[in-house]
């Protein structure tokens, strides 16, 4: 069994804060037909805000830690694996020889939060690149520049290169 | 090295019809123009009637002019350069190296002047595609035999990579191509589109109806039944024959004397009545096989086979996929052979996939039937009955056909009801691999594999967990380890 890294456990704070704001959303959904329809009663909209802050905290209770402690990457010599996913699983790999670029993002949150995001992209077109999330900024650097180094020294192994 | 230059003035009859293509593209944009003509009273309008006519081919043709003018394009050893643009000007420098596959097309117009347009799609992201128009054939031929040149070294050749041993010539009569007349049916397609036009001629109320109010009263008053109902049926069946003739003779427009030639590395096919086009591409850029067999092929025991470069297969146009329409048996296995394919022993998934396309299905049916009798409980009662049992059927049937394939070159999956279809990925092609599971699957220990190749997603689902893992390693290992070309 392959070892998994774990992501910065700043990826619970952006995971929550996420949570957090789409609770404020759907406790504004709650609020407006309330405001605007006159058949709603207040209590309808009511129970309806308790049923969004029950599953919010559900979720930043027992989701959040599952999917971190679930959340992890490994760099291996011939390729990148990474899983996630605390009710639907994913384990991703890539082979080194296929990466055409790699990608490192920060959202606003996650500059916020000082967290980087990791993307390796192939030739497999959408939905086929491979996203770390919740990296330090030096790490996902450190990462990133590790696998371009391995990279180089495959092409230079192989006379003929991987095509791309 | 030799300077850039023009193709011959004949192709001028190509940019004609490129700058009419552009002038409908950007048509929409001239509508502002019909306001003015509509509101610019009788004098305005009298002077553009004269001058739209005149001015408007003088344009075009102007324009075709000039962008002949400035076509230029240089083939050096291993790059393509094209300059082209009258305002805005391009500089275009393709490798060959990155050429996915050369069609030379020989249009009905150029063929009395010996002269061809060769295309080449590249593997870029864009997948913009290159023409070269006018010229000649000869030429145009050792272009694009510099172009497919295979790279000397390779390093490595496993089965899947082309270490074919015998070339291949596979020609279709013309029995043949009319047999995918039947099969692939394009204006049963066209019919729904005409419908809405067709609809608007009041061909129903005008004809149809006076028609069929006729035929009421001549039964009515004593005629024969029989004799009306024969002359209605002979008349769909007209139709029907007339779609399906028109049908065969499109398909033998278009891939009559279809040659499809094996030679190494080297794929080629060549077909057309009327404008032929001849396209290869080399075995190394291949990335899927899509074996299909629809309801007539299965009737006529023939398949079709599409072969997949990188990048999204355009289906739809089917005029830039590398396409053999139809294969007997026996070309069929020659075919394979050539291709490295192996002997599949395909592999069911787990039947509890059929659990929730079931009952989904079967819900559906029943929710439809609810709704249509007003919620009345004998009838979503006798829809259960019929629909459990028939979409369970359907379910087992899909199910059945099932299969999935892994061995050292290739991934392979089987589907179909009806129809049948496979799907042929290289093992030591893969871009991702990605194993998911969520909790309906967990409950019985199963995961889902989704393939990602350069042509796009395979989804191998419903089997269990251990295995699929192993498979994903098995597939990572081939890939990682594969250093030859794989585009």
């Amino acid at each position: 069994m392959m070892e998994y890294q774990t992501v910065d456990p700043g990826y619970k704070s952006l995971l929550r804060v996420v949570i957090l704001i789409d609770t404020l959303l759907m406790l504004l959904l709650c609020l407006l037909p309330v405001l605007v329809v006159p058949a709603v009663q207040p209590w309808h909209g009511a129970v309806a805000a308790i049923v969004v802050i029950v599953a919010a905290l559900l979720l930043a209770v027992f989701w959040v830690p599952k999917r971190f402690r679930l959340t992890g990457y490994s760099v291996q010599p011939q390729a990148v694996y990474f899983r996630t996913g605390a009710l639907w699983r994913v384990q991703t790999v890539v082979t080194l020889n296929r990466i055409q670029h790699v990608e490192i993002t920060q959202g606003p949150l996650e500059r916020w939060l000082k967290l980087a995001r990791l993307i390796i992209y192939t030739a497999g077109g959408k939905g086929s690149d491979l996203t770390v999330p919740g990296l330090p900024l030096g790490g996902a650097e450190s990462i990133r520049d590790g696998l371009l180094r391995d990279i180089d020294s495959q092409y230079n192994e192989t006379d003929e290169g991987s095509g791309q | 090295m030799t300077t850039f230059e023009r193709v011959s003035l004949l192709a001028l009859i190509y940019f004609i019809g490129r700058t009419l293509g552009l002038f409908l593209r950007h048509a929409v944009n001239l509508i502002p123009l019909l306001v003015v003509i509509v509101t610019g009273g009788e004098q305005l309008r009298g002077v553009l009637l004269w001058v739209l006519p005149i001015a408007l081919p003088l344009i075009v043709v102007l324009h075709a002019l000039m962008s002949w003018w400035f076509f230029r394009y240089r083939a050096a050893d291993q790059t393509l350069h094209l300059r082209e643009g009258i305002l805005k000007r391009t500089q275009l420098t393709l490798e060959y190296d990155r050429i996915q596959q050369a069609d030379i097309r020989q249009p009905w117009y150029f063929r009395p002047f010996g002269l061809a347009v060769l295309g080449v799609e590249s593997a870029g992201s864009e997948g913009r595609e290159v023409e070269l128009a006018g010229l000649l054939y000869a030429r145009a031929e050792s272009l694009r035999q510099a172009m497919m040149m295979q790279k000397p070294a390779q390093t490595d050749t496993p089965k899947a990579d082309g270490a074919q041993a015998a070339d291949l010539q596979i020609t279709l009569p013309v029995t043949e191509i009319a047999r995918y007349g039947l099969i692939h049916n394009p204006v049963l397609l066209i019919i729904p589109v005409l419908a809405y036009p067709l609809s608007q001629f009041d061909l129903i109320d005008d004809w149809l109806l006076p028609r069929l109010e006729g035929f009421v009263f001549t039964v009515s008053n004593g005629g024969s039944i029989f004799q009306s109902a024969l002359l209605w049926s002979a008349m769909l069946l007209l139709a029907l024959v007339l779609v399906v003739a028109i049908s065969v003779v499109i398909a033998i427009v278009r891939y009559h004397g279809f040659t499809l030639s094996v030679s190494g590395q080297r794929y080629q096919t060549r077909a057309g009545l009327l404008t032929i086009v001849s396209r290869s591409f080399q075995y190394v850029r291949l990335q899927r096989l899509v074996w299909k067999q629809g309801l007539v092929a299965r009737l006529l025991k023939r398949k079709g086979l599409r072969i997949d470069q990188s990048g999204r297969p355009d289906t739809l146009q089917q005029a830039k996929t590398f396409f053999i329409p139809i294969l007997a048996h026996d070309r069929e296995l020659e075919l394979r052979q050539a291709l490295g394919q192996s002997e599949p022993a395909w592999q069911s998934v787990h039947p509890m996939s059929m659990a929730l396309p079931w009952v989904f299905c079967s819900a559906l049916v029943v929710f439809v039937a609810a709704l249509a009798s007003d919620w009345e409980m004998y009838w979503i009662g006798v829809a259960a009955v019929f629909a459990l049992p028939l979409t369970g059927l359907l379910v087992w049937a899909g199910w059945r056909r099932r299969g999935v394939f892994v061995d050292d070159d290739w991934l392979a999956l089987r589907r179909g009801l009806i129809g049948h279809q496979q799907r042929w990925i290289p093992a030591c092609k893969m871009q991702t691999l990605s194993v998911t599971q969520g909790p309906w699957l967990r409950v019985w220990g199963m995961s889902a594999l989704h393939v990602y190749s350069a042509a796009g997603r395979e989804t191998i689902a419903w089997l269990p967990s251990p295995q699929i893992e192993d498979l994903q390693m098995r597939l990572m290992t081939r890939t990682g380890d594969y250093r030859g070309r794989w585009m």
